[in-house]
């Protein structure tokens, strides 16, 4: 060692000698370097970070398009290349109804949520000719992960270029901050699709599990969009029971349904029980049931607001039991837990129906959610 | 880039003062010493920084299991799940009591918990 550097030594024994000197510039110089450089260099490793995922979310988005690509050649059969086509559908958008003025709103919303869902379906029809109704639903199903991954990964890039080019610390932070969230989110997704490429039953699926446990074996009939409906009996009353048409993936529209039911039973309907899968929060037990008020049913809120209106129209009680589980166990194949939480929710609504209702009512229970893998 | 150089400049700076002092004064010396195998130290980590972590993990299939019963009898059994399995399929004929009411009753995930 001393070898290599005994050419500087006269050197440093030139500083040596100055004493305070060196030690005031050395001491500019830490503070240069901690005060002046420090966010930079913070803003430097957030960068790393953000890159890092990045490059994972398109990884990711890349294996979810290919396994949708080889699925659809698999059980599409297409004449020719679906490729081109899931290219455009990768890219496509809806936009949003103005809100300015709000009035009418959910229609116009619930109107182009159907428009998106018929187009898309027959894009994905065309693209695999050799689907039968479930796997053209299951196929949709993919395409839909594989476009949210798409629109992630472009969303991120786009906030992660920004804020290189502008060179603002605020939005790497806020980038670095959310993506931990993000890429869980995206990892469910990836896993969502192989669960739908191979039809298997995910974690949203346990309201139609339950709904489908009561309706077995029954007479059932099809009612507005994708819902199927079956009669039963529980504790001496009458049960409605509904859910998405399965086994496709499918959520069916189960607002226009228990909507059209309610009207055809006017008045007679004495309490609905909605079942769904619901998030958890971190700590708590995947498959735990709780129960609650009101319409525990997702998504943008269409569905929501239409049970609402109608239970409010004919003053009928809404009650929910849900079954608690992460987002990545809720879009990812179905776990034992909550396989096992169906039957422990029939025996909540049991009790639920005994104690808020009479001997002969007519109940309502819907089962919401994703019916993948899960026939009637 | 910038902040590299300093810092590499820095720390042959330092390193070179804590040779000469040592014989005279080790504590200084180890004060140097350590500010220069800081800075080496932080040259190095971002310029060999290692870039991983981005390779996907997981690509083997999930455990998927299907349960198969019969409400005529005892029957069950857990295998494997095939692509076209879903919940109340119908199977046909109960291998142990004949009648023709197998079904899947039950499809779930069967593997170590994640998160
Ligand atoms: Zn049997």
């Amino acid at each position: 060692m001393l070898d290599i550097f005994s050419p500087l030594s006269p050197l440093s024994s030139i500083f040596n000698n100055l004493g305070t000197v060196t030690q005031l510039i050395f001491t500019l110089l830490f503070v240069l370097l901690f005060f002046g450089f420090g966010q930079k260099l913070q803003m430097r490793q957030y960068m790393w970070d953000i890159d890092r995922g990045l490059r994972r979310l398109d990884l990711i988005r890349t294996q979810a398009k290919d396994l949708a690509l080889k699925t659809i050649k698999e059980i599409g059969k297409p004449t020719m290349d679906p490729l081109p086509q899931l290219n455009v559908l990768m890219e496509s958008f809806l936009i949003t109804p103005v809100d300015m003025d709000p009035s009418g709103i959910v229609s116009k919303f619930d109107h182009l949520l159907d428009v998106r869902d018929v187009k898309f379906k027959e894009d994905v029809q065309k693209m695999a000719p050799g689907a039968d109704s479930a796997q053209v639903n299951n196929l949709e199903n993919l395409v839909e992960a594989s476009w949210a991954l798409n629109t992630i990964f472009r969303i991120i890039r786009h906030f992660y270029l920004l804020g290189k080019k502008t060179n603002s610390i605020f939005i790497i932070i806020q980038l670095q901050a959310l993506l931990p969230m993000i890429m869980q989110e995206a990892e469910a997704y990836l896993g969502a699709g192989r669960a739908f490429a191979e039809g298997q039953p995910i974690g949203d699926g346990l309201g139609p599990l339950v709904a489908s446990k009561l309706m077995k074996d029954k007479a059932q009939r099809k009612v507005e969009k994708d819902i199927m409906v079956a009669e039963t009996t529980m504790e001496d009353r009458r049960i409605i029971a509904l859910k998405a048409e399965g086994p496709g993936g499918n959520v069916g529209k189960p607002g226009d349904a228990i909507q059209s039911l309610l009207q055809e039973n006017d008045g007679k309907v004495s309490m609905i029980v909605m079942v769904d899968a619901a998030l958890k929060f971190e700590g708590e037990t995947t498959g735990e049931i709780s129960e609650g008020i009101g319409a525990a049913i997702g998504g943008i809120g269409t569905e929501r607001f239409k049970i609402e209106q109608e239970a409010t129209k004919q003053k009928i009680p809404v009650y929910a039991v849900i079954v608690k589980e992460s987002i990545l166990e809720a879009i990812t194949p179905m776990k034992k837990e909550i396989l096992e939480a169906g039957d422990k929710v029939i025996e909540r609504i049991k009790n639920l129906i005994v104690e808020r209702s009479k001997p002969g009512d007519t109940v309502i229970i819907a089962g919401i959610g994703n019916t993948i893998g899960i026939g009637q | 880039m910038l902040i590299s150089i300093v810092l590499i400049i820095i720390a042959f700076y330092t390193l070179n003062l804590a040779l000469s002092t040592f014989s005279s004064d080790v504590t200084l010396a180890t004060l140097y010493f350590t500010v220069a195998v800081l800075s080496f130290g932080f040259v190095v980590l971002s310029v060999f920084r290692v870039r991983r972590g981005y390779a996907l993990a997981n690509p083997a299939p999930l455990k998927v299991m299907s349960i198969v019963k019969c409400p005529q009898c005892s029957f069950k059994q857990i295998k494997n799940f095939a692509v076209g399995d879903f919940v109340f399929k119908k199977l046909g004929m109960c291998t142990q009591c004949g009648v023709a009411s197998l079904s899947i009753t039950g499809i779930y995930y069967d593997g170590p918990t994640r998160r």
